[in-house]
């Protein structure tokens, strides 16, 4: 990201139609943008293009962007949220299981450095259990806990950004908690019952 | 006296740092709320880093200004869209006129209608035959009948008593 006080620089030259800036401004929120797109799309083509169209319109209506509103990031991820939304209503998303993306190698990788195989290995698995619940949770909710527990936005942040009240989104991010906390004890459930008939069976 | 349990979705707000400590007094004595809770606390924990983890992993495209850069100098699709909007928008009428006629005739014979009722005029009934009696009956009347076009009635009618004559 580009320091406060540079950025409203780099983005008056670029209002002004520096093409130097706006490669800057591209150059620094690409990745932020691109890790959001792919996380709401789940398909790192689709995402590419949605940032592509993203920023292509930013710079286009850069004259619309007010900074008193909040910081470019913020105004972006609007943008960027909004046609998240609209390529994934256009495009029914199959759903992708983990199996298959650690079959082509796009599973999560452990980013915590560990000595402990074993430890890394459980935490991966604990992970992986959430973010297949994830994508088990209503799209709106998802959307609203993406915003709030990967970009830790504030609720009114998530309602601009979503197009809602703050009520809404708070009341998106409380019942997606909830969808996912069962989602998970049901799993864990079936575990345990799983396991007691395969014990009961070992016995018997 | 037996206090109520706060709902989950309450709880799933004070694992957020939302609702009171009225709220937080209740789950300091209950066990099966602070449960509950401490499941919520788990799950925000587990969910940012999951989310963390699949973004990092994330196999991100190179950055491409050139293609931004391209999209921007290139007004070409604007155009080519908004002409897609303008024939999207001239093919929507042409099927409204074309479609619509009768709708609209409709309504304007009901418009026309006084006192806004809509009456439809009633369709051609294919008369039965009628009886033998019936027929004699309308062959002693005076006025001539068209034999081919007798509409039914719902009663016989009387014979005509004969004019005097004198």
């Amino acid at each position: 990201m580009i320091a406060n006080r540079d950025e409203g620089e780099t983005l008056s030259q670029a209002i002004a139609g520096d093409e130097g800036s706006r490669k800057a401004i591209y150059h620094a929120y690409h990745g932020s943008a691109s890790r959001l797109a792919y996380l709401m799309l789940r398909d790192a083509m689709d995402a590419e293009e949605v940032v592509q169209d993203a920023f292509v319109y930013a710079f286009r209506n850069l004259d619309r962007y007010d900074p008193k509103r909040g910081s470019f990031w913020t105004w972006l991820r609007v943008i960027l949220v909004s046609r998240c939304r609209n390529k994934r209503r256009r495009k029914r998303l199959p759903r992708v299981s983990l199996e298959v993306l650690s079959g082509i190698g796009q599973a999560p990788a452990d980013t915590e450095p560990s000595n402990d195989p074993a430890g890394a290995l459980e935490r991966w698995d604990r992970r992986r259990e959430v973010y297949d619940a994830l994508e088990e949770v209503s799209p709106g909710a998802r959307d609203a806990l993406i915003l709030r527990y990967y970009e830790g936005m504030a609720y009114a942040e998530i309602a601009e950004v979503l197009g809602c009240s703050n009520d809404a989104a708070r009341s998106r991010v409380t019942h997606g908690k909830s969808q996912l906390r069962h989602l998970l004890t049901g799993r864990e459930e079936e575990l345990v019952e799983e396991r007691g008939i395969a014990c009961t069976s070992e016995v018997g | 006296m037996k206090e109520k349990h706060p709902s989950e979705l309450d709880l799933a707000r004070l694992s957020d740092g939302e609702n009171g400590d009225e709220l937080a007094d209740h789950v300091r004595w209950c066990s099966s709320c602070r449960r509950i809770l401490a499941d919520y606390d788990w799950l925000q924990g587990e969910l940012a880093a999951a989310l963390d983890a699949k973004s990092a992993a994330a196999p991100i495209a190179d950055p491409d200004w050139e293609g931004v850069r391209s999209c921007l100098s290139n007004p070409e699709r604007d155009a080519s869209n908004r002409l897609l909007l303008v024939a999207a928008g001239a093919s929507l009428i042409a099927f409204v006129m074309l479609a619509a006629p009768a709708t609209v005739g409709r309504r304007v014979q009901a418009q026309t209608t006084p006192g806004g009722a809509v009456s439809e005029a009633p369709s051609p009934v294919l008369a039965p035959r009628v009886g033998a009696a019936t027929e004699a009956a309308l062959s002693l009347t005076m006025t001539p009948v068209d034999r081919e076009r007798v509409v039914s009635l719902p009663f016989v009618p009387p014979p005509t008593p004969p004019e005097p004559t004198g």
